[in-house]
C-alpha cells in the first residue's frame, strides 16, 4: 500500500512539474482589456469662421456710430467693425475720472468733433467692460453697466479720451488712451461706414442744438438714415444638430448617458456620475444643459467666465453664427450670472422666429465652469442660399410710423438695424427690420410693409406702455 | 535501447533518487521563480507608476497655473505645448493634458491627433472619484502603463494628465532577469544533477554490491565480502550484510554437518526412510529403504510407483497410518516391512509433505512364529505322553490288562517310558528357559578338552556297540584347556552323540573329534554318517522343537530341544555352534568353546 502511495506521489510530483512548467511558460502578466474605446471625437458643429479667439471679440459692441464733425455713419459687424474693435481693446484706459460734460460739451463733440462711439444694445457690467480693454486699469466701481463708449479727440501723438457711459446712472467716465494711427483709423472708420445719418434727439427734425440737451443728462441720440437703407433679406437652410452629437459635447462619458423621457418629445439625458443632465424638447429643437456638479460658491470675474464660455463654446464650435455678447443678467439667488449671447447676421442681430424658441440667443451660465447652455438645435449656415434686394424704412417712415402709434423718440431707447427671422419650409428668412427698444426694455420690430409701401410693426406692440 | 531497457534503467533507485530531486528543485525553483518574479514586477511596477506619479506631480505644478478655471485660451493651449516640450520628460511616453471636460488640450508631439478629443479614461479622476488611476493596457502587442493624475487648483480639479508610458522596457528587464535566473537554475540544476548522481551512487553502489552479492549468495558462494567504504548507515548495513554473510556461512556450515550427520543417519539407519512431497514426489530418502524394497528409488519419483500396494495413497494424509507389506523374495523366502506413514503438518494443520519410515520386521514376525509354534510344539509334545500315559492308565484301570501281567507291565513300562520322556521335555524347557534368563550357574573351570572328549566317548562306546555303529574318537594331543563348566559340556556332548547316534544307521560311524584352531577355540566336531538332514532345514535346525521329521524324531525320543540346548551352552561359553549335512551321508556339528589361556596361533 505504502509503495502505490509513493508512486503515486512520484506521479504527482512529476505532473505538477510538468503542469506548473507549462503554466508558467504560457503565463503572461495581466492588464486590463483595450477594447473600450478610450478617445472620443467631439463633433463641432459650427463653422470655426466664427470662433471667437477673445473675449473682446464676443463683447464687441455690436454697434459702431462714427461721428466726423457732424456727420455721422453706422458701422455695423464687418471687417472694419473688428478692426475698430480691435484697436480700441489695444487702448490703455490712463487716469480715469467721472466727469459731467456740459451740454455745449456734448453739443460740440455729436456736432463738430471727431469720434467713435461704440454702443452696445444691452448695458453690459462694467466687468465685462474690462475684459474688453487689454489694460488693467480699473473702472471706478460706482459705475456698474456701461452703455457707450465715445472715442474721441485729436489723436495728437495718438492719445484720444475715452468716455465711457452709463445711460442708467447718467454718469460719463473719462480716461485717456493711446490708440495708434488714430487719424487714419478714423479715416478708415469714415471710409467703412454706411451712409450718413441723420440724427434725431428730441424729435422728428434731425439735428442736435445746444439747447435742446438738459444740463447734467446724457444725450441720447437716434440716428436714422434719411432714406430707406437697402438691406438684403436673406433666406438660409436651416441646419440641425443631432442630439446624439450633444450627448457627446457635453457628457464626459457619453457611453454612461441615461435617456428618460420627461413629456411628450421632452428627454432629458443624465450622467450620473458627473451630475450632468440635458433637457432635450424634441418640438421647439431646443437645449438646456445643466452642470450641477461643479457649482462653486465663488464667482469668477466676469472676464473669466466670458472665457470659460469661451473656451466651452470653441471646443465644440458652438458658435454657429456670429454670436456677440447681448447682455449679462445676474441670479443673485444662485450668485450666478447669464450671459446671453445674440445671433448676428449681415452685422445685425436676428431675432425670432417665434416657433424656434432661442434659435437669435444663445444662454450660457458660467462659474468655474460652464454650469447652464440654452440654445436651439436649428442653425443657419454661414452662408445664404437666397439673397434678395430689400430696404429699412427711412427716417421719416419710422416717425411717421411712431407719430401713427403717438409715439415719439422720448418713449424709446434705441432703435437699430436688425433681421427678424420666420421659418418656411425649413428655410429661415431674414426680413431687414428697425429694431425699436423702449424705455421698458420692450422691443418693436419695423419693416417695410409686404407691399413695399409704407412700414408695418412686428413684435411688441407700438405702445408698450 | 528499447523503452523496457529505459524503463529498466530509470526503475532503479538512483535515476529515482535524481529525477525526485530534480523534479523537487524544478518546482521549488519554479516557486521562487514565481514569487521573485511577482515581487519583482510588483517593485518595477511600483517604482514605474511611482515615476510617471513624480513626472505627472510636478507637471501639474507647472501647468495647472495655464489652467486655472476662467484663463482659456488658445494662446495658454501653445503654453501648456511648449510647457510639455520643454519639460524633462521621457520622451517615449505620451502625455496629455486633459482639461475639466475630458478633453485632451495638449500632447506631446507623437499624439496631435488627439487634441481636442474626449478621454474617457480619466473621468473618475476628472470627478474626484479616485485620487489617481493607473491601468495597463495592450497595444500592439506591447503594454502601456497609463497613468493620470488630477491638476488641482485652490483644490478643484480643473483638468487631469494623462500619461501613457511603454513598458517594454521593463519587461525587457525582468525578462533579462528571468534569462539570467532560468540560466543560474539550469545550471545550478545540471550541477545538481550530476552531485545527486553522485549522491545516488554512492548510497545505490554499496546497495548494487550488496544485492550482487546477495545473488552471489543465492548461488552458493559466501567467500565474498562487501567492501565496507564508511561507517555511515551504508558502511553500517555492509557491515551487517558481511556479518550476515558470515552467520549464514557459519549456518550453513553447520546445516551441511546436521545434513551429513542426518544423511549419515538416514545412510546407516536399519529403517528405510522415504520423504514426500505433499502431492506425494520423493525428496528424501535413504539407501536402506531401497534395499528394503529391493528397487532403486529416484527423486520425484511418486510414492505410489515405489510402494507395492495393491491400492494406492490416498494424498494427503492427515494422520499417522500404518501399513505392512510383505515382498517376496527368490528361494521362497519373504520380507515383512511394516511401513509407518507420518504427515507432516505446518501450524496450520495444512500437510505439506509425508515421512515413511520402513521397518523390516520380518524377524519380529518369525520370531512371534516360532513363539508360537514353540508353544504349540510344548503343547504338542507334553500332551502327546500324557495322551499315552492317560490312555494306557485307562486301559490298566478298567482291568483288562491288568489280568494280563505280561502286559500290564508293558503298560506300565510304556506310562514309565513316556513320563520319563515328559520329564526329559521339561527338564530340556526349564534348562533352556534357564539358559535364555541367563539365570545357569556356570561353574566354568580350566579343564582339558581331551578328558572331557575322551569321558564322552566311553559313555555312548557301549550304544554305539550295541546298534553296531562304529565309534571313533579323534583328538588332537596339543589341546588347549578350555574354560567351561564340566557339566554343560558334557550334556551337550551327549546332546550332539545321541543325535548322532540315533540317527546314524547300524554298521554306520560316528566320529568324536577335536581340534585347537587358529584364533585360539577349540573346535569338537561330532561326525556321523547317518541320515543327514536337507539343506532347507539346516538353517533351522537348531530351532526349538524343529524337527527334520517329526515323527520319527519322536519315535526315537527326541524332545526337539537337544540341538536348541546344545546351541545355547556352546554360545553361553562363548562359542559357537554349525551344522554340516548332506542327505542320506552324514552330518557333522561342530562347536568352538574358548580356551582357558587363549593363544593365537600366528600362521
Amino acid at each position: 500500500m505504502i509503495e502505490h502511495m509513493k508512486s503515486l506521489a512520484l506521479v504527482f510530483l512529476v505532473t505538477a512539474s510538468i503542469i506548473q512548467t507549462l503554466l508558467l511558460w504560457y503565463s503572461s502578466p495581466s492588464y486590463q482589456d483595450n477594447r473600450i474605446t478610450a478617445f472620443e471625437d467631439i463633433p463641432q458643429i459650427g463653422h470655426k469662421d466664427f470662433k471667437k479667439h477673445e473675449i473682446h471679440e464676443l463683447a464687441a459692441p455690436p454697434e459702431i456710430l462714427v461721428h466726423s464733425k457732424g456727420k455721422h455713419q453706422r458701422i455695423l459687424p464687418s471687417e472694419a467693425h473688428q478692426t475698430l474693435v480691435e484697436k480700441l481693446h489695444h487702448a490703455q484706459l490712463e487716469n480715469l475720472n467721472e466727469i459731467t460734460p456740459s451740454s455745449a460739451r456734448w453739443e460740440r463733440l455729436i456736432n463738430k468733433e471727431s469720434g467713435l462711439e461704440f454702443r452696445f444694445h444691452h448695458e453690459l457690467p462694467t466687468g465685462v467692460i474690462k475684459g474688453f480693454f487689454k489694460g488693467k486699469e480699473t473702472i471706478p466701481e460706482e459705475i456698474e453697466n456701461i452703455n457707450r463708449i465715445w472715442v474721441f479727440g485729436e489723436g495728437d501723438q495718438n492719445r484720444v479720451t475715452i468716455w465711457l457711459i452709463s445711460d442708467r446712472t447718467q454718469t460719463v467716465t473719462q480716461a485717456t488712451a493711446l490708440i495708434q494711427d488714430y487719424k487714419s483709423l478714423l479715416n478708415s472708420a469714415k471710409q467703412a461706414g454706411s451712409t450718413a445719418l441723420l440724427p434725431f434727439y428730441k424729435g422728428e427734425k434731425p439735428g442736435l442744438k445746444k439747447e435742446d440737451i438738459t444740463e447734467e443728462t446724457i444725450p441720447r441720440i437716434t440716428y436714422l438714415p434719411k432714406k430707406r437703407l437697402k438691406v438684403p433679406h436673406l433666406t438660409y437652410k436651416l441646419e440641425q444638430i443631432k442630439v446624439e452629437h450633444m450627448k457627446m459635447i457635453l457628457f464626459r462619458n457619453p457611453n454612461y448617458v441615461k435617456k428618460t423621457e420627461l413629456s411628450d418629445q421632452s428627454f432629458i439625458y443624465t450622467e450620473l456620475e458627473s451630475l450632468r443632465n440635458l433637457r432635450y424638447d424634441e418640438k421647439k429643437k431646443n437645449m438646456i444643459y445643466k452642470n450641477t456638479g461643479t457649482e462653486s460658491e465663488t464667482s469668477l470675474p466676469h472676464v473669466k467666465e466670458l472665457n470659460t464660455i469661451n473656451a466651452f463654446m470653441d471646443r465644440h464650435n458652438g458658435w454657429t453664427g456670429n454670436y456677440l455678447l447681448q447682455s449679462v443678467e445676474q441670479d443673485k439667488n444662485n450668485n450666478l450670472n447669464n450671459y446671453r449671447f445674440q445671433l448676428y447676421v449681415e452685422g445685425m442681430p436676428v431675432f425670432g422666429p417665434d416657433n424656434l424658441p432661442g434659435f437669435d440667443t444663445i444662454r450660457l451660465v458660467a462659474s468655474q465652469r460652464v454650469t447652464e447652455y440654452e440654445r436651439s438645435l436649428f442653425f443657419s449656415p454661414s452662408r445664404s442660399e437666397i439673397k434678395k434686394p430689400d430696404y429699412l424704412p427711412s427716417a421719416e417712415e419710422v416717425f411717421d410710423s411712431l407719430k401713427k402709434q403717438n409715439l415719439n423718440l422720448s418713449d424709446i431707447q434705441q432703435i437699430y438695424p436688425g433681421y427678424q427671422a420666420a421659418t418656411e419650409k425649413k428655410q429661415l428668412k431674414l426680413k431687414p427690420v428697425w429694431v425699436v427698444i423702449f424705455d421698458n426694455e420692450k422691443q418693436g420690430f419695423l419693416e417695410i410693409s409686404d407691399t413695399g409701401r409704407g412700414t408695418q410693426w412686428t413684435g411688441a406692440k407700438p405702445n408698450p406702455s | 535501447m528499447n523503452p523496457v531497457k529505459w524503463f529498466k534503467v530509470f526503475n532503479s533507485v538512483q535515476w529515482k533518487m535524481v529525477i525526485i530531486y530534480v523534479l523537487l528543485l524544478l518546482i521549488a525553483m519554479q516557486l521562487i521563480g514565481v514569487y521573485f518574479f511577482q515581487k519583482l514586477e510588483d517593485t518595477f511596477y511600483a517604482s514605474f507608476e511611482n515615476d510617471l506619479k513624480k513626472q505627472a506631480k510636478t507637471l501639474q505644478e507647472v501647468v495647472k497655473y495655464n489652467m486655472a478655471p476662467g484663463t482659456e485660451s488658445d494662446k495658454q493651449k501653445r503654453e501648456i505645448d511648449e510647457i510639455l516640450e520643454k519639460f524633462p520628460l521621457d520622451k517615449s511616453n505620451t502625455v496629455q493634458i486633459i482639461d475639466h471636460e475630458s478633453i485632451v488640450i495638449a500632447t506631446t508631439n507623437s499624439e496631435n491627433s488627439r487634441k481636442g478629443q474626449k478621454n474617457i479614461r480619466v473621468n473618475n479622476v476628472l470627478q474626484g472619484n479616485k485620487e489617481s488611476i493607473t491601468e495597463v493596457i495592450q497595444k500592439a502587442g506591447n503594454r502601456y502603463m497609463l497613468y493620470t493624475y488630477p491638476i488641482k487648483h485652490d483644490g478643484e480639479i480643473i483638468g487631469a494628465i494623462h500619461m501613457e508610458a511603454p513598458m517594454q522596457e521593463m519587461y525587457r528587464t525582468i525578462r533579462d532577469i528571468n534569462k539570467i535566473l532560468i540560466k543560474v537554475t539550469v545550471a545550478s540544476m545540471v550541477g545538481a544533477s550530476f552531485l545527486m548522481i553522485i549522491l545516488a551512487r554512492t548510497i545505490t553502489n554499496p546497495i548494487k554490491e550488496i544485492t550482487e552479492q546477495a545473488t552471489i549468495m543465492a548461488e552458493g558462494n559466501f567467500d565474498r565480502k562487501v567492501t565496507v567504504k564508511s561507517d555511515d548507515e551504508i558502511g553500517k548495513l555492509a557491515s551487517s550484510f558481511n556479518h550476515l554473510a558470515q552467520h549464514l556461512r557459519n549456518a550453513l556450515s553447520q546445516n551441511e554437518a546436521e545434513k551429513g550427520r542426518l544423511q549419515s543417519v538416514l545412510t546407516n539407519m536399519s529403517d528405510g526412510v522415504i520423504a514426500t512431497d505433499r502431492k506425494g514426489r520423493v525428496i528424501v530418502f535413504n539407501r536402506r529403504a531401497e534395499e528394503m524394497l529391493n528397487k532403486t528409488i529416484h527423486h520425484k519419483e511418486d510414492i505410489n510407483d515405489i510402494l507395492p500396494r495393491s491400492h494406492p495413497i490416498i494424498l494427503p494424509l492427515t494422520e499417522e497410518r500404518e501399513t505392512f507389506v510383505e515382498l517376496d523374495l527368490e528361494d521362497d523366502a519373504f520380507t515383512i516391512i511394516k511401513i509407518t506413514f507420518t504427515p507432516v503438518l505446518r501450524a496450520s494443520r495444512e500437510t505439506i509433505g509425508l515421512i515413511l519410515v520402513l521397518q523390516d520386521v520380518t524377524e519380529e514376525e518369525k520370531l512371534d512364529r516360532q513363539r508360537k509354534e514353540f508353544v504349540a510344539n510344548v503343547s504338542h509334545e507334553l500332551r502327546t505322553p500324557l495322551t499315552t500315559i492317560k490312555s494306557y492308565l485307562e486301559a490298566l484301570d478298567e482291568g483288562g490288562a491288568m489280568e494280563e501281567p505280561e502286559l500290564a507291565s508293558r503298560f506300565l513300562q510304556v506310562t514309565r517310558q513316556e513320563a520319563e520322556r515328559m520329564t526329559r521335555l521339561i527338564h530340556d524347557l526349564l534348562q533352556l528357559s534357564r539358559l535364555d534368563a541367563k539365570n545357569v550357574q556356570f561353574h566354568k573351570q580350566a579343564l582339558q578338552p581331551k578328558e572331557i572328549l575322551q569321558n564322552a566317548g566311553d559313555r555312548f562306546a557301549f550304544q554305539c556297540r550295541q546298534k553296531g555303529i562304529r565309534f571313533q574318537l579323534s583328538i588332537e594331543d596339543n589341546l588347549s584347556r578350555i574354560y567351561a563348566d564340566r557339566d554343560q559340556i558334557h550334556q551337550l556332548l551327549d546332546n550332539l552323540l545321541s543325535n548322532a547316534v540315533k540317527y546314524t544307521p547300524e554298521g554306520g560311524c560316528v566320529t568324536l573329534s577335536a581340534q585347537q584352531k587358529r584364533d585360539g577355540f577349540v573346535e569338537v566336531a561330532v561326525s556321523d554318517t547317518g541320515i543327514g538332514i536337507p539343506k532347507k532345514d539346516l538353517e533351522r535346525i537348531f530351532e526349538r522343537f524343529y524337527r527334520v521329521d517329526k515323527a520319527r524324531s519322536r519315535l526315537m525320543g527326541g524332545t526337539g530341544l537337544g540341538l536348541s540346548i546344545a546351541k545355547e551352552i556352546a554360545e553361553a561359553h562363548g562359542g559357537s555352534i554349525h551344522m554340516e549335512s548332506e542327505l542320506e551321508k552324514g552330518t557333522t556339528v561342530r562347536f568352538t568353546l574358548p580356551s582357558c589361556e587363549p593363544e593365537v596361533n600366528q600362521p
